[in-house]
């Protein structure tokens, strides 16, 4: 058998070994790329896809994930434990659309008497009004009640509206309340509205999911940089 | 004690050029609020303060501007409380001249002006009598009315404030010594000038 270069011709010889390293180095980009998957939490509804294999979607009645959920020693009390959890919640009133989307890096999902609540960390969050997404949260942990459309965020909770004005909340808890469009905002509670730049500051505030709409009955103020 | 039925018409003005007034951001205090499409609605005791000016009342509604236009406050309404009496209270200082006025009044209105449109206001002789020689333009104005009490401080001229009593007065804020510069209507002046 002839040596492969005086098969090819040697004046090919480099060109050739040029391409053989490129295609390795493609060939591991695209290994690299497959492997990180959806790691960082979106910041709108476009940027998403879909749940990652192995991750688990939640399924309202029974939940599914990386434990076998044929094992019956995990009933009732589902653990979910994978680099980043992403679990969705259907809206049922509107096909397509979605009530909520959660990351998380652990979730520890109950389920009782088909009641599903959830213990999240490290939590980045997607909350929809009317089938439209409408403000991201990001915080240490939350709890969330699949069934009655509430999540409970603390730690330190950054709340974005995905509005064009993009106006922005940060409290040390935020309580979501999906059914009723309505956020209440507890301890050391900073709003600063995009659009008009006034930053208001209080203990406590009522807002809707979009942080279009804001309200307060204990003290606080409200700053205007520009002033008169 | 001189008290005098007068054309009320009074001139803040400075001897010694003073540096550029600085307002700043403003600040907002109250015990409820609502706020949305830029309109923040405030009751339950309202403070509304500032560098060398304050205002307090028992409701005010703020009009904000777009940050990405003019931005700021584009108007803002006062109330007090006539049910119990509780007038709106404001004060403005010229901090280099030594100079209050302190105004109370039932309702009050603030809204910004132009340089160009409030240099004419200045010298709209139905506001304002006499010639007038101002250094720089009004940015803004707050027109009192409804039981309007106008004290001013001058401790270069007078031995202690002067107070007047009118239906309406209008406050111009801006930068330099000219400010604030008070107009109004009919009213009692009681002063007493330094001897």
């Amino acid at each position: 058998m002839k040596p492969v270069n005086s098969l090819i011709g040697r004046q090919y010889l480099p060109l050739l070994q040029l391409i053989g390293r490129c295609a390795v180095i493609l060939l591991c980009l695209g290994i690299l790329g497959c492997a990180q998957g959806q790691s960082r939490p979106p910041d709108s509804e476009n940027d998403v896809a879909a749940p990652r294999p192995g991750s688990g979607t939640l399924d309202g009645a029974s939940g599914t994930g990386r434990g076998d959920p044929n094992d019956t020693s995990l009933r009732g009390d589902i653990k979910i434990d994978s680099e980043k959890v992403y679990a969705v919640q259907p809206d049922p009133k509107r096909q397509g659309k979605f009530l909520w989307k959660i990351w998380a890096s652990e979730v520890s999902i109950a389920n009782p008497a088909r009641q599903i609540t959830g213990d999240l960390s490290d939590v980045s969050a997607v909350l929809s009004h009317n089938g439209n997404a409408a403000a991201s949260l990001h915080a240490p942990t939350a709890q969330g009640d699949y069934i009655n459309r509430t999540v409970i965020a603390s730690g330190g909770v950054f709340m974005k509206s995905l509005s064009p004005s993009g106006s922005t909340l940060t409290a040390d808890r935020v309580v979501w309340f999906g059914a009723d469009d309505k956020i209440i905002a507890t301890g050391h509670v900073v709003y600063r509205n995009g659009d008009s730049g006034v930053v208001i500051q209080t203990s406590q505030l009522v807002a809707n999911t979009a942080l279009r709409t804001i309200s307060s009955s204990v003290g606080g103020s409200a700053t205007v940089s520009k002033g008169l | 004690m001189v008290c005098s039925v007068v054309t009320f018409c009074f001139l803040a003005t400075a001897a010694v050029a003073a540096p550029r007034l600085q307002v700043g951001p403003v600040t907002i205090s109250y015990k409820r609020f609502v706020f949305g499409s830029n309109v923040l609605k405030a009751s339950g005791g309202v403070h509304m303060s500032a560098t060398h000016f304050d205002l307090q009342a028992d409701t005010m509604t703020v009009m904000l501007n777009s940050s990405s236009g003019p931005g700021g406050i584009s108007r803002a309404v006062a109330e007090g409380d006539t049910s119990t009496g509780h007038q709106i209270a404001g004060r403005f200082e010229q901090v280099d001249e030594g100079r209050t006025v302190k105004v109370l009044a039932d309702h009050a209105v603030y809204s910004p002006l132009s340089g160009s449109s409030g240099f004419r206001q200045m010298n709209d002789a139905s506001t304002i009598q006499g010639d007038l020689k101002v250094h720089s333009n009004p940015t803004g104005k707050v027109v009192f009315t409804g039981n309007v009490t106008l004290s001013f401080a001058a401790p270069a001229a007078l031995a202690e404030p002067s107070i007047t009593h009118m239906d309406s007065a209008v406050v111009f804020l801006g930068p330099g010594p000219d400010y604030p510069l008070v107009s109004g209507g009919p009213g009692v002046t009681m002063f007493t000038p330094l001897h």
